[in-house]
Order: C-alpha cells, then sequence, then structure tokens
C-alpha cells in the first residue's frame, strides 16, 4: 500500500526524515520499500501483512507511527452537514441476510453542484497512484484511504424505486460494473439491489448505470459492514479486486463505518454546494464488540526472555490505541474494534516486542538438553545411496515431475540436444502410490537411474558404448553396499522398456524396480537418437532387507587356488546357470567363481560360445594340494558336460 | 646388560651421524657401523637373549623400532646422495590424467546436507514428512483459517480428491507434535508446491527447511540467537543478522529475518534491491492455537518454529541469479559444484 508522508503528518508530528520513518516503520512490521519522491511529498510503499487491515489507511500507519516515535495521534473528526437543510426522500434498507451484511446505511446528499477536485486531493490521491475521477468520487476515495472505510457513491436519480436490497444475487441476474466489463452473478454473491436488479457487488464493485458523473445531481452514499467471508468469496470467483474488497475481505473497522459517511458528507459539504441532505438510512447494527485480554507481566518473560516493566508495557500497548488497567500483576487490556487480529495474550506479546524493538532482544541460546533421536531418519539412508551414485559416475537431477523416469528422460533429452552426448543421471525422489477417498497414497522414496553414451572415454581407452549391464552393475553394488542379499532380475514386460531388454528387479519373490532400455517409440518422442538404459528402485524396500546386523566373517590363512576354464558352451546356454552349477559342484571350497570371458566369434564351431570364468578355492583348515583341486575341477567339468553339454576349448 | 637408555643414546648417535654424511661411501660406513653383522643395533638384537623374560618384549619392540628407523633412513638418505641424471623423460607429460568417472550431488542436495550439518550440530533430529497432504495438516492445524486473506500466501495445488500438495514444511510440525510429545527439537527439509507462475525467481515447485523446538522455556530470544548461529556458520562470521516483525499465522510474535547483504556489506546494492539486507527466513514462538491442535497444552509447552527456503539460499551463495538452472539439470551447470 502506498502511503504518502505529507498525509500522515496530518495526525502526527512526525519530524524525522522519510528514510528513516521508512526504516522505523520496516522495523515494526511495515516492512517499506525504498521512499519515492512525488512532487513536494515522499510515498512510501509499504508490505501490509494480512493479519493488519487497520493498516491500510493512513490514520491506521499514524498510529503505528505515533508508537514507534512515542508522539501523539490526531485523528481526524466528523460533524455530518448539521447546517444542511434536511431532505424529505425516503430510502429503505432491506437486508436480507443479516450475517452476510451485519450492517447497512446511506445517506442521501441533494442538489450537489460539481466541482473540480481540490488540488491538495488530487495531489495525495495522485501521488498513491490513484486517477482522479470526480470530485463525489474522489471524496469516496480519498475517506478510503484515510481512514479505512470503503464507500460507494450511487447516482440517486438512476436509482429504481426506493428500496435498497442487500440480498444474494438471483440466478441468471448480471451486472455491468464500473470497470465496463460484464459479471455474470451467482447466489454467492452478495449484491446490493434496486427494483430493477444489482447495482452493485457487495463491497467488491459498483455497477454502471448507477454510476455518479460530473452531471450527478443527487448522491446515494453507502457505507456498510459486509462480511468479510461474502466479499472475498465473491471478490475470488469473479476475480475482480478493489481497493474496496482488499479492506472488506480483511475486515474494516464496524466502529468506523458510521464515521467513514460522515467524514465523506462532511468533505462534500466543505468544498461543494449541497442542496439538502437526507437522514441516515439504515439497518441492522455495526458488529461492535468489546474484548478484553489479561497479560500476566511473568508471561512477557517466559515468552520473550527479557524483563519489561509495567510501565513500560502500559506505555506501548496505549500508543498502539489500546486500554490498558493494571490489576496486580497482570494487565487487563481493551481491544478496540480495529484490531481484530488481537485475540490471546501472545498477540500482546508481538505488540509489545515490535514496539520495543526486535532488535533490542538479546541474541540467547535454547537451555534444552541433547534429546534421543525420534526414529531412524531415512535421510542418511538416502544420502548413502547418493554417495555410491555419485561415485559410480552419475550427477544428481531434481524434477518436478512426479515420476523420476519422466523427469531423467527429459533431462538426458535436453543435455543430447545441448551437446553432451555421454550421460548418467540418478535422481532420488518420491513416487506416488495411488490416492482414494479420505485415503493419503504411499510416497515411495524411490531411485532412478538414466544412462546413455559411451564410458572410459579418454586418450587411453577408446572407450565403448554403455549397456544395460553397466547399469545393473550399479545396483549390483548399491545392494552390495546396503547389505542387501538375494537381488536378482528376471526377465519383465514393463511397457516403458524395450521389450528386448525389459527386466524386473526382485529381492526374493518381491519385485523391487525394473532394469531395461528405454523403448524405442518414448525415445522418439523425446527426440532421442541413441538408447537409453533406465532403472527405477524402490528404496524403502531395499532398506528394509538390509542385513540387521553386520557381521565380521574370519577369513582362511591357507593359500587361494586359482583355476581359469575356458569353456565351449551352447550359445543358449546361461552363463548364471553355468555359474551356479559350478558352485554347487564344488560346495565349500569354492569361494568365489568370476566370469571373465565372454566370446563368440565364426571362428568357434556354430552355435557355439565361450565362456571364461575363475574359480578360487580355499580351505579353512589346510593348504590344498594341486591333485585334491584337480579332482574337483574334473568333477566341475563332468557335471557341466552332462548338464549343460560344455567343454573345454 | 643393555639398557633403555643405552637404546635411546645409540638413537641419538645415529640421528647424528647422518647429518654429518655427505656421500655415499660415508653413508656405507655409518650402515656397517650400526647394521652390519657386528653393528651397533645387531649387537643390541644378540643381547636380547640375556635379558630376563619379563622385559624381553618390551626391549625386543625398542630395539626392532630402532633397526627399522635407521633401514628407512639410510635409504631414504641414500637417495637423496644420487647424482640427478640430466636424462629427460619423453613422456609428455601434459597430456591430461585419466579422471575416474564421478557426479555430483545436485547443488540443492549439497546445501540441504550443509544446513542439516549446523543445525544437527546444534542437537536438531532431522525428520521426514510427506508431500501429499490434507487441508488439516496444510492449513487448519497450522491456524490458517480455510477462507480468510491469509491462506493468499500460500495458493495451493489440489489433487482430484480433495487432498493437496503441501505449500510448506510446516505440516511436519503437526505430523510430529500429533506423535511425539514434547520436549522436541527437529528440522525436517522436503518439497513444497505453489501455483506460482515459472519465472526467475519463482518455481511451482521447491524445497523448505522447518525448524521446530518445543520444551517449557525456549524464548523468542532463543530462536534469535539460534537463526543468528545458523547464518553466521553458513555465510561466514561477519554476517548481522536483523530481526523484523511480520505476519505468519502459525507463530506468534512472527518475524522474517534479514541477513546483512555479502555483497556489499550493508552498504546497498543490486543483490538487496539497494538497502543491505536480505530477507532469508521466516520465524516465529509457535503459536497456542498450532499447539492446542494437537493436544500438547500451551500453558505448559512452548518454542519455536522457522522456515527457510533452500532455493533462495544456494542461489545467494552461489550467485545463481535464475531459480530454473536447478531443474533443469543441465549437466554444465550441474558440475560446477
Amino acid at each position: 500500500m502506498k502511503v504518502s508522508l505529507n498525509w500522515l503528518k496530518d495526525y502526527i508530528d512526525l519530524k524525522a526524515p522519510v528514510a528513516e520513518v521508512a526504516h522505523r516503520l520496516t522495523m515494526a512490521g511495515l516492512e517499506a520499500k525504498v521512499p519515492e519522491t512525488v512532487g513536494q511529498d515522499s510515498v512510501m510503499d509499504i508490505e501490509i501483512t494480512s493479519n493488519r487491515p487497520d493498516w491500510l489507511s493512513h490514520v491506521g500507519v499514524a498510529r503505528e507511527a505515533s508508537a514507534v516515535f512515542r508522539k501523539k495521534l490526531k485523528t481526524p473528526v466528523a460533524l455530518a452537514g448539521a447546517k444542511l437543510l434536511k431532505s424529505e426522500k425516503i430510502f429503505r434498507i432491506a437486508i436480507e441476510n443479516l450475517k452476510l451484511c451485519p450492517y447497512y446505511s446511506a445517506v442521501l446528499v441533494e442538489d450537489v453542484q460539481n466541482i473540480p477536485t481540490p488540488d491538495f486531493m488530487k495531489k495525495r490521491l495522485e501521488a498513491l497512484g490513484l486517477r482522479p475521477v470526480n470530485f463525489p468520487v474522489d471524496v469516496t476515495n480519498y475517506v478510503l484511504h484515510e481512514i479505512g472505510q470503503p464507500l460507494h457513491a450511487f447516482d440517486a436519480d438512476k436509482i429504481q424505486g426506493d428500496t435498497i436490497y442487500i440480498r444474494p444475487a438471483r440466478k441468471g441476474e448480471k451486472l455491468t460494473a464500473i470497470d465496463g466489463r460484464d459479471y455474470e452473478l451467482i447466489s454467492t454473491d452478495l449484491v446490493i439491489a434496486d427494483a430493477s436488479g444489482p447495482i452493485a457487488i457487495a463491497g467488491v464493485m459498483g455497477g454502471k448505470t448507477t454510476e455518479v458523473s460530473a452531471k450527478t445531481k443527487n448522491i446515494l452514499l453507502e457505507s456498510a459492514f459486509f462480511q468479510p467471508v461474502s466479499v472475498r468469496t465473491a471478490s475470488r470467483r469473479l476475480n475482480l479486486m478493489s481497493d474496496s474488497s482488499y479492506r472488506f475481505e480483511r475486515k474494516v473497522d464496524p466502529a468506523g463505518v458510521n464515521l467513514g459517511r460522515d467524514r465523506a458528507v462532511q468533505l462534500m459539504a466543505e468544498y461543494m454546494s449541497v442542496g439538502k441532505l437526507s437522514k441516515v438510512f439504515k439497518s441492522g447494527k455495526p458488529p461492535v464488540s468489546s474484548k478484553k485480554i489479561s497479560l500476566e507481566l511473568d508471561f512477557v518473560k517466559k515468552i520473550l526472555g527479557i524483563e519489561l516493566s509495567a510501565n513500560d508495557v502500559t506505555e506501548i500497548l496505549k500508543y498502539l490505541g489500546l486500554g490498558v488497567t493494571k490489576k496486580k500483576s497482570a494487565l487487563v487490556v481493551d481491544i478496540p474494534s480495529f484490531r481484530p487480529d488481537l485475540l490471546v495474550p501472545v498477540d500482546l506479546i508481538e505488540e509489545i516486542a515490535r514496539i520495543y524493538g526486535y532488535d533490542r532482544l538479546p541474541e540467547s541460546l535454547p537451555a534444552l538438553e541433547p534429546l534421543a533421536k525420534l526414529s531412524e531418519s531415512i535421510f542418511s539412508e538416502l544420502d548413502q545411496v547418493k554417495r555410491l551414485c555419485v561415485g559410480a559416475g552419475f550427477n544428481e537431477a531434481v524434477n518436478f515431475s512426479l515420476t523420476l523416469k519422466q523427469g531423467l528422460i527429459e533431462n538426458v533429452s535436453r543435455n543430447l540436444n545441448l551437446g553432451n552426448p555421454n550421460l548418467s543421471f540418478f535422481e532420488v525422489g518420491r513416487v506416488y502410490g495411488a490416492e482414494g477417498v479420505n485415503k493419503l497414497p504411499d510416497e515411495i522414496w524411490s531411485l532412478g537411474l538414466a544412462m546413455t553414451g559411451k564410458k572410459l572415454l579418454n586418450w587411453k581407452d577408446k572407450g565403448r558404448a554403455v549397456t544395460l549391464f553397466d547399469l545393473k552393475g550399479v545396483i549390483q553394488s548399491l545392494s552390495g553396499e546396503l547389505s542387501v542379499s538375494d537381488i536378482h532380475f528376471v526377465e519383465s514386460r514393463h511397457p516403458f522398456l524395450a521389450d528386448t531388454a525389459n527386466l524386473q528387479i526382485r529381492l526374493g519373490l518381491e519385485p523391487v524396480g525394473i532394469l531395461g532400455e528405454l523403448q524405442s517409440e518414448i525415445r522418439a518422442r523425446y527426440d532421442i537418437a541413441e538408447k537409453v538404459f533406465l532403472a527405477e528402485i524402490d528404496l524403502e524396500l531395499l532398506f528394509k532387507r538390509r542385513a540387521i546386523k553386520k557381521q565380521f566373517t574370519p577369513f582362511s590363512k591357507y593359500p587361494v587356488v586359482l583355476r581359469d576354464l575356458a569353456l565351449l558352451v551352447p550359445k543358449q546356454v546361461k552363463a548364471g546357470a553355468l555359474m551356479e552349477q559350478i558352485r554347487h559342484t564344488s560346495g565349500a571350497l569354492l569361494k568365489n567363481v568370476e566370469l571373465f570371458d565372454v566370446f563368440e566369434s565364426d571362428k568357434l564351431p556354430a552355435g557355439i560360445k565361450s565362456l571364461g570364468v575363475t574359480m578360487h578355492f580355499q580351505s579353512e583348515e589346510r593348504t590344498l594340494s594341486s591333485d585334491e583341486v584337480n579332482v574337483l575341477q574334473e568333477k566341475i567339468l563332468s557335471d557341466l558336460k552332462a548338464q549343460f553339454g560344455a567343454y573345454l576349448r | 646388560m643393555i639398557t633403555i637408555e643405552q637404546i635411546d643414546s645409540i638413537a641419538k648417535e645415529f640421528e647424528e651421524r647422518l647429518g654429518g654424511v655427505t656421500d655415499a661411501s660415508s653413508l656405507e660406513a655409518l650402515r656397517v657401523e650400526f647394521l652390519g653383522k657386528k653393528g651397533k643395533v645387531t649387537l643390541f638384537l644378540r643381547e636380547l637373549g640375556s635379558i630376563p623374560p619379563a622385559e624381553r618384549s618390551e626391549f625386543g619392540k625398542r630395539i626392532n623400532d630402532l633397526k627399522s628407523r635407521v633401514e628407512f633412513q639410510i635409504a631414504e638418505y641414500s637417495s637423496k646422495l644420487k647424482p640427478v641424471s640430466g636424462k629427460k623423460s619423453d613422456v609428455d607429460w601434459t597430456l591430461p590424467g585419466i579422471q575416474p568417472a564421478a557426479g555430483r550431488l545436485h547443488p540443492l542436495t549439497q546445501m540441504i546436507q550443509k544446513i542439516l550439518e549446523i543445525f544437527t550440530r546444534m542437537g536438531f533430529d532431522v525428520v521426514d514428512g510427506r508431500e501429499i497432504e490434507t487441508e488439516f495438516y496444510n492449513f487448519t492445524a497450522l491456524n490458517i483459517p480455510l477462507d480468510h486473506p491469509s491462506r493468499d500466501a500460500f495458493d495451493t495445488f489440489y489433487t482430484r480428491h480433495g487432498n493437496l500438495l503441501r505449500s510448506q514444511t510446516s505440516t511436519v510440525q503437526i505430523r510430529i507434535m500429533e506423535k511425539h510429545k514434547p520436549p522436541l527439537k527437529i528440522v525436517a527439509p522436503g518439497k513444497v508446491y505453489r501455483p506460482d507462475t515459472v519465472d526467475a525467481s519463482h518455481s511451482f515447485m521447491f524445497h523448505q527447511i522447518e525448524g521446530l523446538l518445543v520444551d517449557e522455556r525456549t524464548t523468542f530470544s532463543d530462536l534469535k540467537g539460534t537463526l543468528a548461529f545458523f547464518l553466521r556458520e553458513l555465510f561466514g562470521a561477519n554476517t548481522r543478522v536483523r530481526f523484523r516483525p511480520h505476519f505468519f499465522p502459525f507463530t506468534e510474535p512472527s518475524v522474517e529475518v534479514d541477513m546483512s547483504c555479502f555483497n556489499c556489506h550493508g552498504k546497498g546494492c543490486n543483490v538487496c534491491s539497494r538497502t543491505g539486507w536480505i530477507e532469508v527466513l521466516g520465524a516465529g514462538s509457535v503459536h497456542p492455537n498450532v499447539l492446542t491442535a494437537v493436544g500438547i497444552s500451551p500453558k505448559k509447552y512452548q518454542g519455536f518454529a522457522f522456515g527457510l527456503g533452500v532455493e533462495r539460499m544456494t542461489m545467494l551463495k552461489y550467485g545463481i541469479h535464475d531459480i530454473r538452472y536447478f531443474y533443469e539439470n543441465d549437466v554444465r551447470f550441474l558440475n560446477q559444484f
């Protein structure tokens, strides 16, 4: 909200330069941008928090300044046209729902001689960035910015009939507002209506037909209290905000409704010729309620951590316009109607702290002793996964999308287009399960991986295209790092993945993720020419299946005997099955078997491939003799021959 | 019989004599004198048998330590005495090293880790929270009425079934306090969502870190000290911290925390919109209504809560001028951190 320094000075004797005023208001919670000079005036743009409708006026800001600078506040008074002739004309006010509009008042200002808006008023409105319209309308805007009460001026001669209805809009009703746009109204919109239909959207905007112009002779001036929710609902639904709706939805001061109307009449009568003035037509009552909060002085110290005297506290609260009576160890504080935000004692403590100065509070530290951990946090495990991925050469990505796969494919596509052909990405994020009525979806921490291009690419190594086995290896390292045993991969038919490279990752029988090559149609849609390998893994399940306790296993003191076998086998033989057979035949003496070569060539007999394996034999109790190992090796070869038709190359 | 003093004195003698060696032949002579068949150290080893068994192992250890030290120092000294060959390598050592493939953690992850490290040192426990929430956790329990202008600051994505994507991590306060009784001291990092128009400083998804401390006596001044400590740890010891009143429905008193601009140190520049201060945090004392909503007595318990934007902190720390860089995952960006 824009605030004119000259205008503020009407109500408070401010001597400080504008920069200091802006700074001190900022430090009291009215965050002011760097002030601007407008003509002879300085204008501050202040961010007003939604809890402080009372700051949405110059008087309200002046009241705050009076507390900040400890200076007296002079508020404007209004003597509503005591000297004017009484008009006989009568308007009836009919409020259909007192909940939505607890109080509505209007006064008829008759036979006016319109004048150009006086210079001082024009300048002030312009300083706030408002465009002067005509004098009566400018008066309503002036009063709104002066004391915060929104008003509306109707051209009384354009009103049909002599009853003003405040009611929900009827089905099918429309209004062309003064912004020139047509609004279709529904029953949640509160309207002001005459015999012909709506003439204003209550608290939001007036209608075109009854708009006051320079030629208007008779003005019906409205001042009301509309329920904040009602104004907010209509304003949001119609996407129509005005200075008026902004104040009503935050709650105007119910005690200011009559003041605002009287102040406007006074200004009109003061500057233009007014013939007659009606009595005030009204219905309902301004919902002014009295409220008291008892504040124990000890409580101030308990919350803020500093001791303040009853006098200091009383002075601050009084400058803010609150009534204060001391009662033993407490202060009983009267809350005026313009402070709907003050409800409980801590609200008063904030007032005291603001005006005392947050800057003057000490920087102390909590005295709370160390606490036991609440529960095993998943973040340390997630960090462990991230470290492993980074070590494996993957860059971490952060995406918006609700599936990891989608974000990673976009990242690959984008970076390929930017000329980075070799990419490895991972993302740790949540994957959402199904949502239901009254059921929040599962949110499962998961790992996504994507790879494309070449690896080991440098001047010494020519590099090679990445394959699915690179990604499979990362997942195997991960399960090793996390002490998860029994991870395996079975062929699958995930629709996202190519038929020829489509695996499900399992822990025992439980599916824990997918691994494969991105399907070519999806690749094409993202304009990716290269093969992309993808994986997605449920980390929470993986964490659950971790070995509960790591236990050291002593290793043998006796030498290892290594034996390599180059085996010729039919092409369809699976390396996994072959190695499983070697383990099975060898029993406990085999510590490890590794595949070191897979060779396929037309130099080999048709339908035959060569597999090279290294076997590690070792005993826990003695040095193995080579005869002993030879016997075992013969047994292995004969089993492999029987099972797979394998023979030594 | 040998004594510990003798061993020490031989060690000392060796050091002194080594200093005087200038060529290979005198070094060899020194080696023979100490380690030769009749060398001083060798003789000690021979005499080991005559040491009473109770002390033998201690002596053995000392003499062997001495022996290996003498051996190493002679080897080291002899390489120093070797003349420089003058032969040039024909390998081109300007060829790049073969770097192991290593990725990088996303700068947001790095910043989250940095921030959490500071708070865990102060004794805060790191906890997790949900992203899809109900209105109760995102608004009602946080003292935000469903139909009030205070909600405008928290515009929200709703799901098909009337749930929502949390618009702030304060939801975690409620989740944790429902399950655990005070005292509590937690921090919770996570993603939040707001239907903002995306531009250089706005994104509809971003990261926050929430903090909460509830006990029987922690004050607003303790909040000030805690956040000042945190900001100085993160941005440097010269950082000045300013508490400015603000409004949040779930805290009272509420505060926005500014730190002195790291770029101009308070003089005013483009980074701080000429104010000398940069807004970095929102915080306050926990509102009694929030405690009541989770069944904790505000008469007995009190405390503070704070929330900070990770993207903003990261942008400030590294001079990143556009928030969109974080989510594009361009490797030219990621590889800088």
